[in-house]
């Protein structure tokens, strides 16, 4: 398996950071970080559009919920609504137990929900959903 | 018989032997209950038994009077007895028979009142003067009682405080009582029929109808049995053209019509209004159970929403620790400072979102007082607080004059300073940055503001601006724990204003705010 290439959705400086010191011990460091909602929508429909599409399209995407501008169920939405994005792989980074948003999540094709702080459990589940799902 | 004249007989009329005759007559005359006499002149000349016992005296004492002494000096009419009894006495010898009533009284002072019949009559060829006296005590009695019961029953009928007519069988309107006229403003001389009546009061022919068929069908239903006509609501138009609800209901005496109107329009007005206030008080509570329902659902997602803002700390702190850990297990101590400077700020975020919670909670009990506010001082008060005017990029604070409301100074104190602190954090990063405290208009009516120049939002998302931890804004860029502005719109509901913000991104935003009567 190669690198895998990540990307964050996270508009906490903290939990950015903490994000990106897990996700390098476990050798990924291929990561684009955005830093809100729309910020998020933008870049994986500009990946989508480039030229090299297929390269830079993201192994998963990990998207934190509560996030200014868009939150994190409207990005869903619109990545599943856009055909160049509605068949990215994505997991739940969040501290939120809110039983309405799992469920408008799991409605949504999210591959799994990881509870914050970020660790190895939760980014060798990323790895196995994203194998089992090539 | 007693003669009083004994050398008198009475005249033999017929073949028969004269003293048969008298024989007879006198068992008649002596029988009779009326007091009989005769006079000549002015003198009694013979009398009955019954006169005696009538008048309460004797033989003796009835002989050489007139009848004139056995009368009161006047008459309940007015004149002189004596004068009056010569004029009845002079008119019947005169010729015509003379009936009237008369006052008597007795020699014992009683008196009592009489029908008298006097006549002319030959008498021991004279003209004598026959007299029959009635005593009718009884029936004066009587008929100053029905006169009386009429008199009261017409005061009754007059001055009832319900409206009332006497209409007969033919639809004459024989009477209506002063209640009617005051009630429906006609006056007798409008209501001569019924058909005028029909005509006046109800002037739309197709209502008309209806009154006419129902009232005519329930007299008909009474008088066939017997009993009172049914009462009705009827809308009356009276003369000043209102309507009125009347309950109108009839009795059937006599070949007439008793008619009763209760005036129910106030009654009926009350049902109404009740009626309405019974749909109000159900729409109410509909809506206040929808509010119920949607303050629910409102309260469970703010009860997610803080306990991510709660766990969102805690998470960064255990993220942190564990750094600590492996990195001091790795012999790298560089970044310990770093990771507990972090764990210091998650724990400093979490204390302000509880104060911050606590605040929120209190304020939907707390107690507002009313006072009156110089919001002006109290805005220059927050500014110095907040603004380090030594700082290279300070604000340009406008604050208008004379500011002031009413309510609750440590409520509009927190509420100020969290719009004031929202516009000094979203104007900061603006090269000059301007902010502006003012109002407009007056009254309850009058709206003031809070103005800066800064990043401002999209209007899209203005419903969400005052729901707790509702950022529209990342973390990194405006730090805050997102209560700010849910505390200023509760604090500003609690004295029963609107808070409103109008925006445009990177071109600043206005909070606009009123204060309740």
């Amino acid at each position: 398996m190669g690198e895998l290439r990540v990307i964050l959705v996270e508009d906490n400086g903290d939990d950015e950071f903490l994000a990106l010191r897990e996700l390098a011990r476990a050798g990924i460091v291929d990561v684009v970080v955005a830093r809100d909602g729309a910020a998020a929508v933008a870049l994986l429909e500009a990946i989508d559009r480039s030229e090299e599409g297929r390269h830079a399209t993201p192994d998963f995407v990990l998207l934190d919920l509560q996030l200014p501008k868009l939150d994190g169920i409207e990005v869903l939405r619109r990545l599943r609504a856009d055909a160049g994005t509605q068949g990215l792989r994505v997991f739940v980074l969040s501290s939120s137990e809110d039983p309405g948003e799992r469920r408008a999540c799991t409605a949504l094709g999210v591959l799994g929900f990881l509870p914050k702080p970020l660790d190895e459990a939760g980014i060798a589940l990323c790895r196995e959903a994203t194998a089992a799902s090539r | 018989m007693v003669a009083i004249d004994t050398e008198s007989t009475l005249p033999a009329t017929d073949g028969r032997a004269p003293d048969a005759v008298e024989a007879e007559a006198r068992a008649i005359f002596e029988s009779a209950a009326d007091a009989i006499f005769v006079v000549t002149g002015e003198t009694f000349v013979y009398c009955n038994p019954e006169t005696l016992r009538m008048f309460r005296c004797s033989h003796d004492q009835i002989t050489g009077r007139s009848p004139g002494e056995f009368s009161p000096p006047t008459q309940p009419g007015g004149g002189s007895s004596a004068a009056l009894a010569s004029e009845r006495m002079s008119a019947a010898l005169a010729g015509p028979h003379q009936v009237f009533e008369w006052r008597h009284a007795r020699l014992d002072g009683t008196e009592f009142d009489a029908e008298v019949s006097l006549s002319r009559i030959e008498w021991g060829g004279a003209p004598h003067i026959f007299a029959i006296v009635r005593e009718i005590t009884d029936r004066k009695v009587a008929e100053a009682a029905l006169r009386e019961s009429e008199d009261q029953l017409r005061k009754i009928f007059e001055q009832s405080p319900m409206a009332m007519a006497i209409v007969g069988l033919d639809g004459t309107i024989e009477r209506i009582n002063r209640k009617a006229i005051d009630t429906f403003g006609y006056l007798p001389e409008d209501l001569p029929t019924m058909d005028a009546w029909w005509t006046l009061a109800y002037p739309d022919p197709a209502y008309r109808k209806v009154v006419m068929d129902t009232w005519m069908g329930l007299v008909a239903e009474a008088l066939a049995e017997n009993r009172e006509i049914e009462g009705r609501e009827y809308r009356v138009t009276c003369k000043d053209r209102t309507l009125k609800t009347m309950s109108i209901l009839g009795v059937p005496v006599a070949g007439k019509v008793f008619v009763m109107f209760g005036d129910v329009t106030e009654r009926t007005r009350a049902e109404e209004r009740l009626r309405h206030l019974n749909t109000e008080l159900e729409r109410r509570v509909q809506e206040r159970t929808s509010e119920l329902e949607r303050a629910n659902v409102e309260l469970g997602s703010f009860a997610y929403s803080a306990s991510h803002e709660l766990r969102a700390p805690i998470a960064r702190m255990q993220g942190f620790s564990r750094e600590i850990i492996q990195n001091v297990a790795r012999g790298d101590l560089d970044s310990l400072a770093f990771c507990a400077d972090r764990i210091d700020a998650s724990c400093r975020a979490m204390r302000s979102v509880i104060d911050s919670l606590l605040l929120l909670t209190r304020l939907s009990r707390a107690e507002i007082a009313h006072e009156r506010i110089d919001l002006s001082t109290m805005a220059a008060e927050i500014v110095l607080r907040l603004v380090d005017p030594a700082a290279s990029r300070a604000p340009t604070v406008t604050i208008a004059p004379d500011l002031t409301l009413e309510g609750d100074r440590a409520l509009w104190d927190i509420c100020l300073q969290n719009l004031i602190e929202n516009a000094l954090k979203f104007s900061a990063k603006h090269p000059t940055p301007e902010i502006e405290v003012g109002a407009r208009g007056a009254g309850p009516s009058r709206v003031y503001h809070v103005r800066d120049n800064g990043a401002g939002f999209d209007m899209a998302f203005a419903a969400k601006l005052f729901q707790p931890f509702c950022r529209l804004h990342g973390e990194a860029e405006f730090r805050g724990t997102g209560v700010g502005l849910a505390i200023a719109h509760r604090i500003v509901e609690r004295h029963g204003g609107h808070l409103w913000a109008e925006a445009a991104p990177d071109r600043g935003a206005t909070f606009f705010f009123t204060v309740g009567g």
